[in-house]
């Protein structure tokens, strides 16, 4: 890819200082890959998986994973209000997530990159969980593939679809990111855009080029511990990051710990098209990561509420956008009294995907009682 | 990336050369198949007057399902102007042809004559009321689909590889004879095929044809699944009857439609990433996968995919996170049966791993209310199950064309007018 094509070229995103990934395993960093130092012929032939194990003892909450790699932009692009990145990282393990069960991925041996998209409103500058795109990648021996990345979630990323991806040949690869604009609620009158559309990118694969890629270890004191390691400066795209909760608009409860998120609640007097009378309020859920304040989208939330003694409100609330509160989990109550006590549940747990260090994390939820 | 070089099967040749088709495929199917097929009838007129009649005639296995024929072609064909009487008489005689040469049967050949919107177009009058045809649209938010509109569109299905290929060249003129019986008219001396398409289904066929696009390189596809996702899906219990799918009244009574459209699988996540129990859950419905109801290919499950248990799918979805294919579809039934009569098949066509999803319905707005429950936008607006993602099958799916079409009355099959009027 050209370096003056208006996209990013060959730049690292990485805040971390680092090595190569190959100065690192030939410096024999982790315990079980120092014996493959010697390998890399086979790392060049078949650039499966080089991850470190996965830290023992993980606590149940977010936790400093076991290591840190560098990403490559391959490009940004607008299209009307809508923007999409692209970008790859080495193959890694990550988790599906069904119902409070999840299901580790490993890296199989023909998975040569981490393929990602993030995708947002750059209007509202939120980053749109529901975008739900699909991959098209033409390689230089004119083979087709297609796949339906999945939703996930990532400390560096925040949220962005990704998924192992078997490429082939080094050379050019033509992507093409569909995008349906989602259906996900907005607060906004105004109506957006929905027409289909599609994000062309050039890739370059090269397997020397994904060596000098940033790798860093966490050392063994720090891995495993919890916390999380800092987002990544991601040169102008838009990340999932859920607003401080003293920013939010209106009256802000929280936030309050849960299931190893935050919770910070919000009611307003009136919200867009959705709350709009005197004896209507708009009560906000927003979830997020502690650390670095991603939002947690894919979860069923309730909440009840009571105004003047009385209960105003028991339903669920529902996933929605707003340029202000971010991806939120909101509903009306048709009450025009202030709202005294509420109580959100989390009745099924944030649905998704999870890369490393977020795995054990924002399963088992409390009700908050604000 | 290279799997061990092994031998062709002989499913997997019979399979390849329906792909290939023509003359040189027919003879290598006919040296390797070796079998008689059973003749069909001296009268034609005798067959029954659907086109879509063919339950009776197809095998059944040990539960009592319909098991369909194992190898398919679906030929699109063009025809210009307005119909002359003799163009129906060589129609006809050609349609004839291959029903005096093969049992109406799985053993033989089982067939259908298809006609779209854009056939029906030519003529002043509109299509007969009772009759629900309009053109093919995209159903879902994430398709692109290419509309087909050939003029028409036969549909051959066999056990036999050879029974397929020989047909198809019959009614292409390319052979004097079909099954010894002498070919004297061809429908190519006046529709021109545009295109043709091709697939299979039953045990073993998808796993032998498992080395194409959309498949990972590990054959991860079970030696006795059926279909490319690994389980069985032509349960009798969900499946609509043929009376439930035929136009009743009106010059077409006797009739069916039939949507034609073709889906890309991507197999890739399905078994390399997905656990069996995400498979269950998604294809049939969580509840299924906790009680692990389906054994294998769900062979085990009878006649019914026993959904009953598997709850309403706006709440499994709240409180799962994931919901069932076949589950979210339940609600679609009338009167307790389900509107589509499904006669889908899988292909390698376009070198992918697809399918080629053929389904009967009395309407074509019966089909897509199906979509639309397939689709469950309610359900991802609300619950934490993705437009894609948990949301059934369709992650996995991504649909490249429809098509629509009339099936008429076996006599008004030849070139009909939108009256029903034929030769």
């Amino acid at each position: 890819m050209p370096e003056d094509d208006g996209r990013f070229g060959r730049r690292t995103a990485d805040t971390q200082p680092t090595v190569g990934r190959r100065a690192f395993l030939a410096a024999g960093g982790a315990g079980g890959l120092g014996a493959l130092a010697g390998c890399f012929g086979v790392l060049e032939t078949e650039p499966a998986s080089r991850e470190p194990p996965l830290p023992e003892n993980r606590p149940d909450e977010a936790y400093v994973p076991s290591h840190v790699e560098g990403m490559q932009m391959v490009g940004m692009q607008t299209q009307g209000r809508y923007a999409c990145a692209l970008s790859y990282t080495w193959p890694h393990r990550f988790w599906l997530v069904r119902g409070s069960d999840t299901d580790q991925v490993d890296v199989r041996g023909a998975d040569d990159v981490h393929m990602m998209a993030a995708v947002w409103d750059t209007e509202t500058g939120v980053v749109l969980p529901g975008a739900s795109p699909s991959i098209e990648y033409t390689g230089p021996e004119d083979e087709s593939e297609s796949f339906s990345p999945w939703q996930m979630l990532s400390q560096r990323m925040g949220v962005h679809f990704g998924d192992n991806v078997t490429l082939g040949p080094e050379g050019v690869y033509s992507v093409s990111v569909q995008v349906a604009p989602p259906s996900t609620r907005r607060t906004a009158t105004e109506s957006v855009p929905t027409d289909p559309l599609t994000f062309d990118f050039e890739l370059t694969f090269e397997r020397d080029g994904m060596e000098s890629l940033s790798y860093e270890d966490i050392p063994a004191d720090r891995e495993g511990t919890p916390g999380a390691v800092d987002p990544m400066d991601m040169h102008g795209v838009s990340q999932s990051r859920a607003p401080p909760a003293d920013d939010l608009p209106g009256t802000v409860r929280g936030p309050e710990p849960t299931g190893g998120a935050e919770l910070a609640v919000s009611t307003l007097d009136e919200r867009g098209r959705l709350a709009t009378g005197d004896d209507e309020r708009y009560l906000v859920a927003s979830l997020r990561t502690p650390h670095n304040r991603y939002v947690l989208p894919a979860a069923s939330v309730s909440a009840t509420a009571e105004a003047g003694g009385e209960s105003v409100f028991d339903d669920d609330l529902r996933p929605t956008l707003d340029a202000a509160l971010g991806y939120h989990y909101g509903a009306v109550v048709p009450t025009g009294k202030s709202l005294d006590e509420v109580t959100v549940r989390v009745d099924t747990p944030p649905q998704v995907s999870r890369h490393e260090g977020y795995e054990t994390a924002f399963f088992d939820f409390d009700a908050v009682t604000f | 990336m290279h799997r061990e070089n092994r031998g062709v099967s002989r499913r997997a040749f019979l399979q390849s050369a329906v792909a290939i088709g023509g003359a040189s495929a027919l003879a290598a199917c006919m040296d390797r198949e070796d079998v008689s097929v059973p003749a069909g009838v001296e009268d034609p007129g005798s067959l029954p007057s659907r086109q879509h009649a063919w339950n009776e005639y197809l095998d059944r296995d040990d539960a009592g399902n319909a098991l369909p024929p194992r190898h398919h072609a679906l030929l699109h064909l063009e025809y210009d102007g307005l119909p002359t009487d003799a163009d129906r008489e060589t129609v006809t005689s050609a349609l004839r042809t291959l029903e005096r040469a093969y049992e109406w049967s799985s053993d033989g050949l089982l067939f259908t004559v298809g006609y779209s919107p854009a056939y029906f177009e030519r003529f002043d009058a509109d299509l007969s009321d009772g009759v629900d045809l309009p053109e093919p649209r995209p159903l879902s938010d994430f398709e692109d689909p290419v509309l087909d509109d050939p003029d028409a569109i036969v549909h051959l299905a066999s056990d036999h590889a050879s029974v397929v290929l020989e047909a198809e060249e019959a009614l292409r003129g390319n052979r004097d004879t079909a099954n010894d019986v002498t070919v004297d008219d061809a429908l190519a001396d006046v529709l021109s095929v545009a295109e043709r398409r091709t697939g299979f289904v039953g045990e073993g066929l998808p796993a032998d044809n498992q080395d194409t696009g959309g498949v990972p390189d590990s054959e991860p596809v079970p030696e006795d699944a059926p279909l490319y996702m690994g389980f069985k899906s032509d349960f009798e219990k969900s499946q609509a009857s043929e009376d439930r799918v035929t136009i009743r009244s009106g010059p077409f009574a006797d009739g069916t439609t039939q949507h034609v459209s073709h889906i890309d699988l991507n197999l890739q996540q399905w078994y390399e990433q997905d656990d069996r129990d995400s498979r269950v859950a998604q294809m049939f419905c969580p509840a299924h996968a906790d009680s692990g109801a389906v054994e294998g290919t769900g062979e085990n499950l009878g006649d019914s995919p026993q959904l009953e248990d598997c709850g309403d799918p706006a709440e499994t979805a709240s409180e799962r996170g994931v919901v069932g294919h076949a589950q979210k579809l339940e609600g679609t039934r009338e009167d307790g049966e389900p509107l589509l009569l499904r006669r889908d098949f899988d292909s390698t066509d376009g070198g992918n791993a697809g399918v080629h999803f053929l389904a009967l319905q009395q309407e074509i707005s019966d089909f897509e209310r199906v979509r639309e429950a397939m689709n469950a936008a309610d359900i991802s607006d609300s619950t934490p199950v993705g437009r894609r993602q948990n949301n059934g099958i369709r992650q996995y799916l991504s649909v490249t064309h429809r098509g629509n079409y009339l099936l008429p009355p076996r006599r008004h099959r030849a070139l009909p007018t939108p009256e029903g009027d034929d030769a």
